[in-house]
Parts: C-alpha cells; sequence; structure tokens
C-alpha cells in the first residue's frame, strides 16, 4: 500500500430540496474527514444524520454544491480510482432475474476482470456460505442471503479500499457474525474499510478509527479508543452481600468504582463481576449529541 | 465492452420479463386475428394479412418503446440498483447506452421473429426489398421513440414522460399535414409555425414505410436512405441529451 489516506473528505456540503414547497435543506454542512490507509474506520451517526448522502457524494452517485473529495491521498474519483473500491449498498436491491454465479459474473466482468473467475466466484461464495445457492435466482433470496452476495460483489475483485453503508442492519445473528468474519478477513489483507452503521456495538468491535456525523456535521473524528477514554462511563458492580445469597447489582461512575471496590472488599461482600453499564462506545456517543438532540435541522 | 455487459445483462432482463413476453404474445394474437379477418375480406386477403402484421409489429415494437424507455433509468435509480453498477469503473454514458442496446436487442429480437413469421403466414410471396423497407421503417420509428422515451424519463416523472413521448409520435406523424394545411391557408404565421415545428421534432411521417408498401409495392432503397440517416441523426441526438442529463443527475 503506498499512500497514507484512502479518502479525504473536505468542507463537504450538500442541500435537497423537501417537501411540495420544495424547501431547501442543508443535509451536509461543512463535512470533513479523513480514512487513513490501512484501518477500519467506523462511520456513525443516527437515522438521518447524512451517512448516506456522504457516502453517496463519495462515490459521485450525487453532487456536493461544495467540497473536495480525494482518494489514495490525491486522486479524484474516476475509473482508475473505481477500480480499487468495493462498495456494498445500504438497501441492496440487484436483478433479481440473475442466479448468483451470473450476478458475480456480471461484477466480474465490470470490474474489467479477465480469466480466472470460476475459481474467484466458487472461493467468495464459500466464503459468505452462499455456495449451494449459487444457481438460485436473488429472487428467492432472504435479506440476510441478498446482503452475503452484495458482499461477495463488493470484495470479488479484491479491492484496496471497501465502502460499506450499514452491512449489518437487518441482518440475524448468524449473517452478522459471517458479514463481521469477512471484515475481519479483509482488515488481516490489509484493506482500508470504511463502513457506516448505528449498530455502535459492531463499531466498536471492528473499527480503529471513529468519524461521527450528526445534523450534517462531524462532530468527532479519532481513534475509536480515545473516544472511549474521553466518555464519562458507568460501570455496574455485581456482587453478593457479607451472609446473603442473592447477588445485587450497583452502578457506579469511572471516578468512583475504585472506591466502591474498596468499600464492598472491607465489607467482606463477594464482588463477582464489573462490567460496564452500557456499551462504551453508546454512552460516549449519547454524550456526544445529547448537546444537539434540541436543536432543530438547518432549514435555508 | 462494458456497454455490450450492459446491454447483454439488460437484454436479458427484457427477454425473462412478463411484460415483453405478453406484449410478443398479443402481437402474435393480433396475426391469428389477420388470419381471420383475411379470410372474411372478398378479395383482400392478403392485403388485410399484410395490414394486420404490420401493424401487430409497430403496436409491440412502440409499446416496449413507450413503457421500457421512458422508466428505464429511473426505476435504476428508485430500486438503487444502479448504484452498486456505477461504484464499478465505468462512466454513466456505458451505463445508459447499454441500457439503450438492451431495449434495442430485444426490439430487434421480436422484429425479426414477427417479420418471419408474417413472412411465412404470406406464404413468401411478398416484394422482398419493399417488404423489408417497410419493416426497418417500423424498426426506426420504434427505436427513435426509444430514444425520446429515454431522454425524457431522465427529465420528468415515467408517467408523464410516457405521454409526452407520444406526444412527440403524433407531432412526428401530423407534420406533414400541418405544413400542407398551412400553405393551403398561405397564412404567414401558419407557415412559420409549422416549418418550426417540422425543424424542432423528428420526422416520423417519413418512416412510415409500411402504408407506402401498402400503396405503391415497391419502393426503392434510394429514397430511404435520406430518411434513415434522419431517423439515425436524431437517435443521436436524443442520446446525447439522455448523456448529458445522466451526466449531472443526483442519484437519489
Amino acid at each position: 500500500m503506498n499512500f497514507m489516506k484512502a479518502l479525504i473528505v473536505r468542507d463537504l456540503e450538500k442541500t435537497f430540496l423537501d417537501g411540495f414547497w420544495r424547501t431547501k435543506k442543508k443535509v451536509l454542512k461543512k463535512v470533513s474527514f479523513q480514512v487513513a490507509a490501512g484501518q477500519t474506520t467506523g462511520f456513525v451517526g443516527v437515522n438521518g444524520s447524512g451517512k448516506t448522502t456522504s457516502l453517496k457524494c463519495i462515490l459521485n452517485f450525487i453532487f456536493p454544491e461544495q467540497g473536495e473529495i480525494l482518494f489514495f491521498d490525491n486522486q479524484t474519483i474516476g475509473p482508475k480510482v473505481k477500480s480499487q473500491i468495493g462498495y456494498l449498498p445500504e438497501r441492496p436491491y440487484y436483478y433479481d432475474f440473475l442466479t448468483a454465479e451470473e450476478f458475480l459474473k456480471f461484477h466480474w466482468r465490470l470490474a474489467g476482470k479477465g480469466q480466472g473467475f470460476h475459481l474467484a466466484c466458487r472461493q467468495i461464495l464459500e466464503k459468505v456460505n452462499l455456495l449451494q445457492a449459487r444457481h438460485k435466482k436473488l429472487k428467492s433470496f432472504s435479506k440476510g442471503m441478498l446482503q452475503r452476495v452484495g458482499m461477495a460483489q463488493a470484495i470479488l475483485h479484491q479491492p484496496q479500499f471497501l465502502i460499506l453503508d450499514e452491512p449489518m442492519s437487518g441482518l440475524d445473528p448468524d449473517g452478522r457474525l459471517i458479514i463481521k468474519e469477512i471484515i475481519r478477513e479483509e482488515q488481516k489483507r490489509g484493506t482500508t474499510i470504511f463502513f457506516s452503521s448505528h449498530l455502535l456495538g459492531d463499531m466498536e468491535e471492528l473499527c480503529q478509527d471513529l468519524v461521527i456525523i450528526h445534523q450534517g456535521q462531524v462532530k468527532y473524528e479519532g481513534s475509536m479508543n480515545q473516544f472511549i477514554l474521553k466518555s464519562n462511563i458507568d460501570y455496574r458492580i455485581t456482587y453478593v452481600p457479607t451472609e446473603k445469597w442473592d447477588p445485587l447489582e450497583i452502578i457506579v461512575g469511572k471516578e468512583k468504582l475504585q472506591g466502591e471496590i474498596d468499600r464492598l472488599r472491607q465489607g467482606q461482600n463477594q464482588i463477582l463481576k464489573i462490567t460496564p453499564a452500557q456499551l462504551e462506545i453508546e454512552k460516549a456517543f449519547s454524550q456526544l449529541i445529547s448537546a444537539d438532540r434540541s436543536t432543530p435541522e438547518t432549514q435555508i | 465492452m462494458r456497454i455490450l455487459i450492459f446491454a447483454t445483462n439488460h437484454f436479458l432482463e427484457h427477454v425473462r420479463n412478463r411484460f415483453v413476453l405478453i406484449s410478443f404474445f398479443v402481437a402474435l394474437f393480433l396475426f391469428a386475428l389477420s388470419l381471420i379477418l383475411g379470410e372474411m375480406s372478398f378479395s383482400e386477403q392478403k392485403r388485410m394479412m399484410i395490414h394486420f402484421g404490420f401493424l401487430a409489429i409497430y403496436l409491440t415494437l412502440l409499446g416496449l418503446s413507450l413503457f421500457l424507455g421512458s422508466s428505464v433509468i429511473q426505476k435504476e435509480i428508485e430500486r438503487q440498483t444502479c448504484l452498486i453498477l456505477l461504484s464499478r469503473p465505468v462512466h454513466r454514458y456505458e451505463f445508459l447506452l447499454g441500457k439503450f442496446l438492451g431495449i434495442v436487442f430485444l426490439q430487434v429480437l421480436i422484429w425479426a421473429i414477427l417479420g418471419l413469421t408474417l413472412v411465412v403466414l404470406l406464404n413468401f410471396n411478398v416484394p422482398l426489398l419493399s417488404f423489408t423497407l417497410a419493416l426497418v421503417g417500423i424498426l426506426l420509428e420504434a427505436i427513435l421513440l426509444l430514444s425520446i422515451a429515454m431522454a425524457l424519463g431522465l427529465w420528468i416523472k415515467p408517467a408523464v414522460a410516457l405521454f409526452a413521448s407520444i406526444g412527440f409520435f403524433l407531432v412526428g406523424h401530423w407534420q406533414k399535414d400541418l405544413v400542407f394545411f398551412a400553405f393551403k391557408s398561405g397564412d404567414p404565421v401558419f407557415i412559420q409555425f409549422s416549418k418550426i415545428v417540422q425543424t424542432i421534432f423528428p420526422q416520423f411521417y417519413r418512416l412510415n414505410y409500411r402504408s407506402s408498401y401498402l400503396v405503391e409495392k415497391d419502393l426503392i432503397l434510394e429514397s430511404f436512405f435520406p430518411s434513415a440517416i434522419h431517423a439515425l441523426f436524431w437517435i443521436g441526438f436524443f442520446l446525447t441529451l439522455s448523456a448529458l442529463l445522466l451526466r449531472r443527475k443526483d442519484l437519489v
């Protein structure tokens, strides 16, 4: 990998016309962030925060009024850049008259690949656990299967940069596990991954870096660990009091945690476990955006 | 090359489309009807068969142009199927031309099957050149209408685009009468208006060789070329317009 930044987004602005009176609604307000090469970066935000719009701007599906988007340090989007990108949209709709294998072949050819399809197809379908269904038409696929075949087309040509829009939304636990496993394998391969989600637990598990967007503005950009450390997390202590059988729980803040542990131990209580009261990232996220909750979205 | 990949895929999509199959069978039904009506007529059996045969091919191809052309790109945008394709190293115009050619391939296939069926029904007893020219005229009209419907479908909603395309088609056929009446009236404003209409709308009537075939029988190849070039020019114009519209269109 001979680039430092897989993606640089600077001052992106996008306005849509909304409703009967075509009022202008600013969806992206000076959105700027970077995605480091070889890292997995999460793109987090509540529904309607501007995640998908940002991704569509990045991939040139919609055109921002302002801003600059550069790939691999200094390249603008074009066929050369696109050949190094794998993309999975939020709600993947495909040509349902095709079988899984025909669908992948179609994308293999569009990616400009020649020989070696059958081996690559077999391997990729095995990876997403769809080898048995390769001759079935996509219209007979469940949502989870469609998401997996979408993931297969995204990584089929072994891209350097994967952009995934909500790859795990609406999947059952088994489906999520498969997608996570694929993301981990791509991480090992050195692929840069940028994926949006509002499932914060998955982000915490998979990402090294984080970009948080809220009401069309980037609220945080940096490492996942730093973000969690900054937040004021509560902990749940589960313990069994002296001469009793039933365990009890108390929730304390980070600053009081050590004192509370000492107090329980001195009282001969048996501490069973100490866990974050909430997913650490969820707490940090809710603290970050709580200040903006009452602010109405910009109408111009 | 990528245009052909899109075209092949789109062609396959429509071959498996129920609407296309129904259109095809409606055309076959009209053929059958032409046989029955031919039998019922006193001395014009063959003429009735040719008339209905051409009509069946004409309606089927025009129907495909209107219904598929006006919604083909908008449907891709609404269903977001185009996003995954345009994330590949392809240009938007390649996608557009692929879609256009996919429908054209389908029309050519149906046109060839129905045309051959008609020849067989007529016991191969047709003047080959004139008959072929009449059929090519039908095909060119359908492709021209398809390019118009696609351009309008990118600009306005599919249902409106469908009716606007029908408007283009009717104006394109009525121009000759319009010019005739304008000159007959002697009104300079009317004459100027008819000339403007003739300039800014494609002249569909120039491709109507099926009526000429029924009246004249012996069509001349030389007379067909200017009409074919006229059609190809307008097809190119509307495709360029579509490509320009799609180039800066937000896919939402």
